[in-house]
């Protein structure tokens, strides 16, 4: 599944919130959305997961108009994991991930054993196959969220959007969530807050600033020192990570934090 | 890529219990218990009264009238048990299931639970709309609504004013839509306030005690519409399960899944207006079992709508014809409304059952 966002625009209250993006990610890329806050990240996003019409600009699933399909077609090709996966009460993890099905389903139709296996599979593959009765309200915030993700699996589409997926999870948590959705074969488009996670898990980055494309391209050709100064203002240190190789990086205030420990008298 | 990852397992810290009160297989059998109950209810409702009539006397004069053979042998008995008493029992089913619905509908829309036809003033605009039209007496307007007809239009107007004032940029805003409709019922009750006041005593008696809610009075004639008009919302809603599950989980999770949100939405204002209309304008204001009856539905078998549903249906009916009985007796030989009894019953039976659910798990609903 290809990805193509041209000219896209977004518009909230009539306020121009992402001007003029273009962005594309091939079949089995992770595309990483970093930028500072209210850069835009999440508005883009929800250009793209139908919850906002672009004001201009268009938005291709493999040639064709995310926008001009049927809601449940348009679910069969792309599935979200969103910034805000609220648990609804009363009901227990496997049914939060059968509402994954629904794009699957006729109105009237009865569960298959098709959609029970897909649910159980979703829900084995986060690790939280044993919760498959429990209510969601019981659950953990890191719980849950492995429950989100497992409904997004369920609805079987070749496309995941990810909108800063690792909020609220501990930090073993994120780690293991990243690995878990690059391992999965899907195109990816994720905001991401951590620009070390996205240095190390992303194939591309494309950096928003005010709603424009800042700079694109694979993470270890646009996120330098000096750009990132520019776009975050924060002073970066990049290199390989000592313990995996892979891209990292590291941050510190420009102002506040001394370079080396100092000691008062 | 050949190899998918799998998050290691978390085990949870205690072993599994079952989510709900009645899950599985037990759901069908509640569901048969609560049908068996309706029957139950709608025999001794209609066998009790201002004289109380053997239950065996009454099942047979229904039998006869249902399957058209059977000796009839007290014409009196089987006017009592057909024309009067079968009538108003039937109709305090469709009122309470027609509520209790409703409930569903707009609970669902708000993704609130405490949402229910009074919250989002659609019961008071009924009320004014049914109000207005003795208040204008003869005039054209209202001989041409009639009162059932001017009630379903005042709360179509109120939910449509509710609905499009709490849009922003787009998006209905839930938070919006409960002040909104809480606001545009307190306008409608004071209006209908001011009505009353223009009455003569007379008028005022009937009229309070039509505000109040009471199904006395019901003949076959007046079943046909609610009953056909529940069945519409019902049968919609039916088809809409899926949807509303995937919608309790916030609009941009339903978008996500593929829930045409916006549709479903304005689908859910006019079932829930027009189930709350229809039985406004039949029985008056009937409070608490729009709010009540889900929650104790989803108390037993969880939230799922494929059970809610039904469960709600059921129960909401079974409930009022069980409370318009208690209206019959508690004060014989004169009548109480309704409405007393829904709330009288209802609350304390609601707050209980928080309270202990609150006790038992922690995760009321």
């Amino acid at each position: 599944m290809r990805l193509d966002l041209a000219g896209v625009s977004a518009r909230i209250d009539a306020r121009l919130i992402v001007d003029d993006v273009t962005l594309t990610a091939g079949p089995g890329e992770f595309v990483a959305l970093v930028g500072p806050n209210g850069s835009g990240k999440s508005t883009l996003l929800r250009t793209v997961y139908r919850s906002l019409r672009p004001s201009a600009g268009i938005v291709r699933l493999d040639g064709r108009d995310l926008w001009r399909m049927r809601p449940r077609q348009a679910a069969r090709h792309r599935a979200v994991l969103p910034q805000h996966g609220q648990a609804a009460e009363g009901f227990t993890a496997a049914e939060v991930v059968a509402a994954g099905r629904y794009s699957h389903k006729r109105s009237l139709a009865r569960e298959t054993s098709a959609d029970r296996a897909a649910v159980g599979t979703a829900l084995d593959r986060v690790g939280m196959g044993w919760a498959a009765d429990r209510l969601v309200t019981t659950l953990s915030g890191g719980e849950r969220q492995r429950v989100l993700l497992a409904r997004a699996l369920a609805q079987e589409a070749p496309l995941l959007i990810l909108d800063e997926p690792t909020n609220h999870l501990d930090v073993g948590s994120q780690l293991l969530l990243l690995d878990l959705i690059r391992s999965l074969g899907l195109t990816l488009l994720a905001a991401l807050h951590d620009l070390d996670q996205a240095a190390a898990y992303a194939d591309q980055v494309v950096v928003l600033r005010d709603g424009r494309v800042a700079g694109h391209g694979p993470p270890a050709e646009v996120l330098t020192p000096a750009f990132i100064e520019e776009v975050f203002g924060v002073r970066a240190h990049v290199g390989p990570h000592p313990l995996t190789g892979r891209p990292h990086i590291a941050v510190a205030s420009p102002v506040t934090m001394p370079d080396e420990p100092t000691t008062t008298t | 890529m050949t190899d998918t990852l799998t998050l290691p397992p978390r085990t949870g810290p205690t072993p599994s219990r079952r989510p709900h009160l009645i899950s599985g297989p037990a759901t069908g059998l509640f569901l048969a218990a609560l049908l068996a109950g309706l029957v139950a209810a709608l025999v001794v409702g209609i066998s009790i009264g201002s004289v109380n009539l053997p239950l065996g006397q009454v099942w047979g004069v229904v039998w006869a009238h249902l399957t058209g053979r059977g000796a009839q042998a007290d014409p009196l008995l089987s006017q009592v048990v057909w024309e009067i008493r079968t009538p108003r029992a039937l109709l305090a089913a469709l009122s309470g299931a027609g509520l209790a619905v409703a409930g569903v509908a707009l609970q669902a829309l708000v993704r609130n639970p405490l949402a229910d036809p009074y919250v989002l003033g659609v019961s008071s605009a009924a009320s004014l709309g049914a109000v207005l039209v003795p208040a204008l007496g003869g005039t054209a307007l209202a001989g041409a609504f009639g009162v059932t007809g001017a009630a379903f239009a005042a709360a179509m107007l109120s939910a449509l004013l509710v609905y499009v004032l709490s849009q922003r940029s787009g998006r209905l805003l839930d938070s919006w839509l409960v002040l909104t409709g809480v606001a545009v019922g307190y306008l409608c009750a004071a209006a209908t306030t001011f009505i009353q006041l223009q009455l003569n005593p007379g008028e005022l008696q009937g009229m309070m005690f039509w505000l109040m809610g009471s199904v006395a009075g019901a003949s076959w004639p007046d079943l046909g519409v609610p009953a056909l008009l529940i069945a519409v919302c019902v049968a919609w809603l039916a088809l809409q399960v899926r949807a509303l599950n995937a919608l309790m989980a916030g609009e941009e999770a339903a978008i996500a899944i593929g829930v045409p949100v916006a549709a479903l939405r304005i689908g859910l204002l006019v079932a829930g207006s027009l189930l709350t209309a229809t039985v406004v304008s039949v029985v008056g204001g009937v409070g608490f079992i729009g709010l009540m009856i889900p929650h104790m539905a989803r108390f037993v078998v969880g939230a799922d709508h494929r059970r809610v549903l039904p469960v709600s249906l059921l129960a909401g009916a079974v409930f009022l014809v069980l409370v318009d009985l208690a209206a019959r007796i508690a004060d014989r030989p004169n009548e109480l409304p309704v409405g007393i009894f829904t709330t009288g019953l209802g609350v304390p039976f609601f707050l209980w059952l928080l309270r202990r659910r609150v006790k038992g798990g922690g995760d009321a609903a």
